[in-house]
């Protein structure tokens, strides 16, 4: 009896002070030395365990920073799953970078602090230290945000949802009417974060198209021109069959999706910084999409032009375009396009995502007919490419690559296979030489998705 | 607020039932040689009561209704009689003399009379069974005396009224089932649940872990929590109670029972109405404030502003009991309607404005039983309920909320309206209608003493109408449907054999379900119909048996092949919970295996100790779980959807020790601690905790009672309670963004019973450190919160 009492009193006593005791930790604020390095950062992202699709990053992302010299030296081996620093984020986190290394910027995806901005200084290793205070976006742009630094500083986030389909008559004798996007915007100071703009509109296409069925369904990869006064955004169009629905319990129509055909690939344009005057550009060299997925797509060219990828062309219509917005029209320059098809001499390519590296040279991620993952340096003034050639290509998914970061002449890709160790690969812009460098050593599942 | 009206009038009229009289029975029971008979059992069989008589040979009843009665005299010494007798006058003196049995020498013989508590827990199923009465003059919520139960979290997303998630020994969403009298709680309607019934109302609180009784036969994996209503018995009474606290609570219920005991016929009244502001502080890392130009400020100290809560249940059942034709008859109808203000979705991040559901269920139901029907050793009990279940969820406030409680500002000053138009999504006014039939029937036969056989079948049927209230132009048209019912059918065989010592029950279940839907389609003008049926069956089987090595140590083991249907809101979605269809969900298998014992209780002079223990694992394919935040459309809602993850396993032990003292001191601990493990073959977390699951949680709680304090006669119990559970990961990668901290809750109450036992006073100051909990991280839970609570009890009339 006695002891019983004892043994419940300590019990207390210890609970107590457990309770009364835990405090905050302290940062542990080692001050590091001069931050001169330029930091290379990989980001990875690890496969959710729960479901069966192997390699969706939806688990969330890794990251971990070494200097170039490590980056280059194939003796180094890079484990950002094993040794690197969790990003918040619930799901795979949409990561941005200052053009020198030293900052990453993340806007969390989904989750509880879905819409989050974080801003992290570069220390090497793990070592990353939020900087500035968090950012809310998601009340303008959702928990779910497409953004990209948008210009050096300068952060664009953006979203379009669909609104409901607009219909007339009655049940069961429902006609189509149109479907508009509401699309929001923003735009971030990345160096003292915060937001500096918003905008909500919505956005409807022409007559003609929306009468066939057609609606803005997604936007992204936006991009500030050279002038500084336009802000270019990546656009997927998805269209209805307007006669083909079904009823839904609640006794509305859900109209069919049509995915028969393309539309015309389509840009929305902005003022920057005033984010007014929204305007729709239409190109007529390709049907497809600008908005990409989740990487940069759109860059601002030497000759001051902005180069847009396309991608999601149907099978037979000549693969991933990279298109012209015209610097003085801010508009489409239908006198140019640049067919990767026909500068690889394959059918069907998807550019997954690319990086231009100064004077009409670029890099260029992609598959073929939805299978692979190549390398191939394009130059867009003559309308060539040349492709590489790195092992397992012809296996590798870079359906969920982020980033390419060029530092000097070197362009830096992370390439492994979903759940297998590889390397970095450094291309030299000018000479167009490939070698291997870091080793990257990889988990089931895993994928490295991006170099900083 | 019309329902204080109402439970007002329900409480006067609970006052004008019929004074009935009762009376004292005693006498001494002596053989034919005159002496007296030691611990022989007196046994008033249709009131189901039991005496014992003294060293003397004295035994005694009081309160028995006035009417006639048989009682039965037995004891090892003695040969069975039983007498007639008439119970007429306030005391009445029955002596009675038996005959002894033969010249057998006697050895001295002790007979334990088994509480119905120690019966169920040593029936060879991991269960344990929770008593109310401590909780019901105290001001404890249901869910909050279920949390404090070995191997059961109760984890609920808010205050008083917010959604509930029952967890046991790891298993959890619909894989646990809860009844109400046996019968799926669902049946009742979200507005009779666990979160408003009071447990003054509740008899006793069954929690069986893995392996399930026939009579619960559901499709249930993880076990079940069965909640068994106080039934109308022979003592009149009437019972009531208020109780006010914290964050404006007021929570009320009366019941009110009555037998005639010439006709046997039976009523029972009660009812119960809660209301709460919940607006209590909060200041939790998901707690922000967040400025025009978008900077957060986290862990802003705020009050939750709306998040109220208000539920009134009405439930009244009259037949007739243990008459000739039946042992029990009764009609029963269950009214129900609660309303909950939605503060924000899964996780507190953001507030809601206006977001509200209104539940209603009506629900008639008949329960019947009778022993020996048509021949003798062949009982039957059948428990049947329709209910009619409405849900109206409304959502149409266009403004974006700060944690203020204000309508946040863009950096012009001017009001931020949401994305999608209301708080949670799109503008809504949902109203969903379902009407739902369950029938559970039990045939059983003894086929020898000690051998029985029994089937049991269940049947549930739901039909569920959809209106979007914002269209009305919708009302009348076509619209897609679906209808949903399933059947379970189990045969058991269950034996007491060597002596009694040992207990087996084999059971085989057989799980059927269809599934339909009904869409139309319409294709340039033609309208075509498209009917989709899914019918499934499965079976499962299992044994439980139960070994008495001693009186006081029994060993008791489980296994089971179990099998879990989706339900039909993990297949087509429920909005008011957040969730979307999911029509290709696979059902959920399950081996459970427990082993366990029992020891005690013991008895050292005044010390008396008892021990329980039990080991448990689980094998789970194709689990069925919620999937939080994800990305599923391109709204982008903050939902959930029921998906299958392959293959999880699950292993534990729970423990729990109880102690007491000169009958004054109560003291118990109890611990659970299991690994819910991910066994997909090939994963990086194969073999690691399965995220969001609290896998270690300990309780204890000591109570203390004082005689004669202030009053003679008088009673003041003084309670403590302690709360831990263990820190656990909310994502699978390890981060320290997404763990969810150890928590540490403490509680404590006293009461007081007025000597004359008719008024107990009690007050309960809960969280008593102000601590920061949370039950889903993401939603902190409230802080230091005092209610104060009266009862009031007429046992005669």
């Amino acid at each position: 009896m006695k002891m019983n009492v004892l043994k419940i009193a300590l019990f207390s006593a210890i609970s107590t002070a457990v309770v009364l005791s835990s405090c905050k930790k302290d940062d542990n604020e080692t001050n590091p030395s001069e931050n001169d390095t330029r930091w290379i950062t990989l980001s990875a992202a690890i496969d959710d365990p729960s479901n069966i699709t192997v390699g969706d990053g939806n688990a969330g992302t890794m990251i971990y920073s070494v200097s170039v010299a490590d980056a280059k030296n194939p003796n180094v081996t890079i484990d950002a799953f094993k040794n690197g620093l969790a990003v918040k984020s619930s799901r795979t986190a949409r990561l941005q970078a200052s053009a020198d290394g030293n900052y990453l910027y993340n806007i969390q995806y989904t989750g509880d602090d879905g819409g989050i901005f974080n801003k992290y200084r570069v220390y090497g290793g793990k070592d990353f230290r939020a900087e500035g205070p968090e950012v809310e976006t998601a009340t303008y742009v959702s928990t779910s945000p497409r953004w990209l630094k948008a210009a050096e500083g300068v952060g664009v986030a953006v979203r379009a949802a669909a609104n409901a389909v607009e219909f007339e008559g009655t049940n069961p004798n429902f006609v189509f009417k149109q479907r508009t996007a509401k699309t929001d915007a923003i735009t971030l100071d990345l160096n003292d974060p915060r937001i500096t703009k918003t905008t909500s509109f919505d956005l409807a296409l022409s007559p003609q198209e929306i009468a066939a069925g057609y609606y803005v369904s997604r936007i992204d990869v936006p991009v500030i021109n050279k002038a500084g006064n336009k802000v270019f955004i990546g656009a997927a169009i998805s269209k209805h069959n307007t006669t083909s629905f079904t009823i839904s319990a609640d006794g509305l129509p859900v109209f069919a999706t049509d995915n028969s055909i393309k539309s015309w690939a389509k840009t929305l344009v902005l003022d920057y910084p005033s984010l007014l005057n929204s305007q729709i550009i239409t190109s007529n060299q390709t049907r497809g999409n600008t908005n990409g997925y989740r990487s940069t797509m759109q860059y601002i060219g030497t000759d001051g032009n902005v180069y847009q990828a396309t991608s999601g062309e149907l099978a037979g219509t000549g693969g991933s375009k990279i298109l012209r917005i015209s610097s003085t029209t801010n508009n489409y320059d239908n006198s140019y396009v640049f067919s990767l098809d026909a500068a690889l001499g394959v059918t069907n390519s998807y550019i997954e995502t690319w990086k231009y590296v100064g004077n009409g040279i670029g890099f260029v991620i992609y598959n073929v007919g939805g299978q692979g993952g190549y390398i191939a340096k394009i130059n867009l003034n003559d309308k060539t490419a040349t492709k590489y050639t790195i092992p397992n290509e012809a296996t590798l998914d870079f359906g969920q690559i982020q980033n390419i970061t060029v530092e000097g002449d070197e362009v830096f890709i992370a390439v492994a296979p979903i759940g297998g160790d590889g390397n970095i690969y450094i291309f030299n812009r000018i000479t167009g030489q490939m070698t291997v460098g870091a080793k990257l050593a990889n988990e089931v599942g895993g994928q490295y998705i991006g170099t900083y | 607020m019309k329902y204080r009206l109402l439970f007002i009038i329900l409480i006067s009229t609970g006052c004008l039932f019929a004074q009935e009289q009762t009376g004292k029975i005693f006498g001494k029971i002596i053989t034919s040689s005159k002496e007296p008979v030691i611990g022989a059992t007196v046994f008033i069989k249709s009131l189901n009561k039991y005496g014992m008589t003294n060293e003397k040979g004295f035994y005694q009843f009081t309160k028995i209704p006035y009417g006639k009665y048989i009682l039965e005299i037995n004891s090892l010494e003695i040969e069975l009689k039983t007498i007639e007798i008439n119970v007429d006058a306030f005391e009445n003196n029955i002596d009675i003399t038996v005959s002894e049995i033969g010249n057998r020498s006697l050895k001295e013989v002790h007979v334990v009379g088994m509480t119905e508590k120690r019966k169920i827990e040593t029936s060879g199923f991991a269960v344990n069974v929770v008593n109310t009465k401590e909780a019901a003059s105290r001001n404890i919520q249901t869910n909050e005396l279920l949390d404090r139960t070995v191997g059961v979290r109760v984890r609920q997303s808010g205050g008083l009224g917010s959604q509930v998630e029952y967890n046991l020994n790891g298993m959890t969403g619909r894989a646990v089932g809860i009844f109400i009298d046996g019968l799926e709680i669902s049946t009742y309607g979200s507005s009779f649940n666990l979160n408003n019934i009071p447990p003054a109302l509740i008899e006793r609180i069954e929690v069986y872990k893995g392996v399930l009784p026939a009579h619960l036969s559901g499709d249930l994996l993880g076990g079940a929590i069965n909640i068994v209503l106080k039934e109308g018995t022979a003592a009149n009474n009437i019972s009531t109670s208020v109780s006010y606290g914290s964050f404006n609570t007021l929570q009320t219920d009366l019941s009110a029972n009555y037998r005639n005991a010439k006709n046997g016929f039976t009523t029972r009244l009660s009812g119960f109405y809660t209301s709460t502001d919940n607006n209590y502080e909060q200041w939790g890392r998901f707690s922000k404030f967040i400025a025009p130009d978008g900077r957060v400020t986290r862990n802003f100290r705020t009050k939750r502003f709306f998040d109220a809560y208000e539920t009134t249940g009405i439930r009244a059942e009259a037949g007739y009991s243990n008459v000739k034709w039946a042992d029990v008859f009764l009609l029963g109808y269950n009214f129900s309607d609660a309303y909950k203000e939605i503060q924000h979705g899964q996780t507190m991040g953001t507030p809601y404005m206006g977001r509200t559901s209104k539940t209603q269920a009506h629900v008639l139901g008949l329960n019947y039983k009778k022993r020996d029907l048509l021949i003798k050793g062949l009982d039957f009990n059948l428990n049947a309920a329709h209910s009619l279940r409405s849900t109206l969820v409304q959502d149409t406030v266009p403004w974006a909320y700060n944690w203020d409680g204000n309508i946040r500002t863009d950096l012009n000053g001017n009001p931020i309206r949401t994305l999608e138009g209301a708080q949670q999504g799109a503008p809504m006014i949902d109203d969903i209608t379902r009407k739902i039939t369950n029938i559970r029937s039990n045939l059983s036969y003894d086929i020898a003493t000690g051998h029985k056989v029994s089937i049991n079948e269940v049947f549930y049927g739901v039909d569920r109408q959809d209106k979007n209230l914002l269209n009305p132009i919708t009302a009348n048209g076509i619209r897609s449907f679906a209808d949903f019912s399933k059947n379970v059918i189990s045969f058991n065989y269950e034996a007491e054999t060597f002596e009694n010592k040992l207990t087996t029950n084999l059971f085989t279940k057989i799980y059927q379900q269809s599934v339909g839907s009904t869409s139309y389609k319409v294709n340039a003008g033609v309208l075509t119909q498209e009917v989709l049926k899914d019918n499934r069956i499965e079976n499962g089987y299992g044994l439980a048996v139960s070994y008495k090595i001693s009186p006081k140590v029994n060993l008791i083991t489980s296994a089971e092949k179990a099998v879990r249907m989706p339900d039909d809101d993990e297949i087509f979605g429920s909005p008011e919970r957040n969730v979307i269809s999911n029509r290709s969900l696979k059902p959920e298998m399950s081996d459970n295996y427990n082993i366990g014992f029992r020891l005690g209780t013991f008895d050292f002079d005044k010390h008396k100790i008892s021990f329980y223990s039990n080991v448990f694992g689980r094998n789970i394919k194709n689990r069925i779980m919620p999937q939080a935040n994800e990305l599923l459309n391109n709204q982008e809602i903050e939902e959930t959807q029921f998906i299958n993850i392959s293959s999880a396993q699950s292993i534990g032990v729970e423990g729990e020790l109880s102690y007491i003292y000169n009958k004054k001191l109560t003291m118990m601990f109890n611990f659970s601690k299991f690994n819910s493990l991910l066994k997909q073959k090939g994963s990086k977390y194969y073999n690691t905790q399965l995220p969001n699951e609290p896998f270690f949680t300990m309780n204890a709680n000591v109570h203390y009672r004082i005689d004669n304090v202030l009053q003679k006669k008088s009673e003041l119990n003084l309670f403590y309670t302690f709360g831990y559970v263990g820190s656990f990961k909310t994502v699978w990668p390890e981060s320290e963004n997404f763990i969810t901290p150890t928590q540490y809750a403490q509680n404590i109450g006293t009461s007081y019973s007025f000597p004359n036992r008719k008024i107990i006073a009690s007050l309960d100051i809960k969280n008593i450190l102000n601590a920061e909990i949370y039950d889903n991280f993401g939603v902190q839970k409230p802080g230091r919160a005092i209610y104060l609570k009266l009862n009031y009890i007429i046992n005669k009339f």
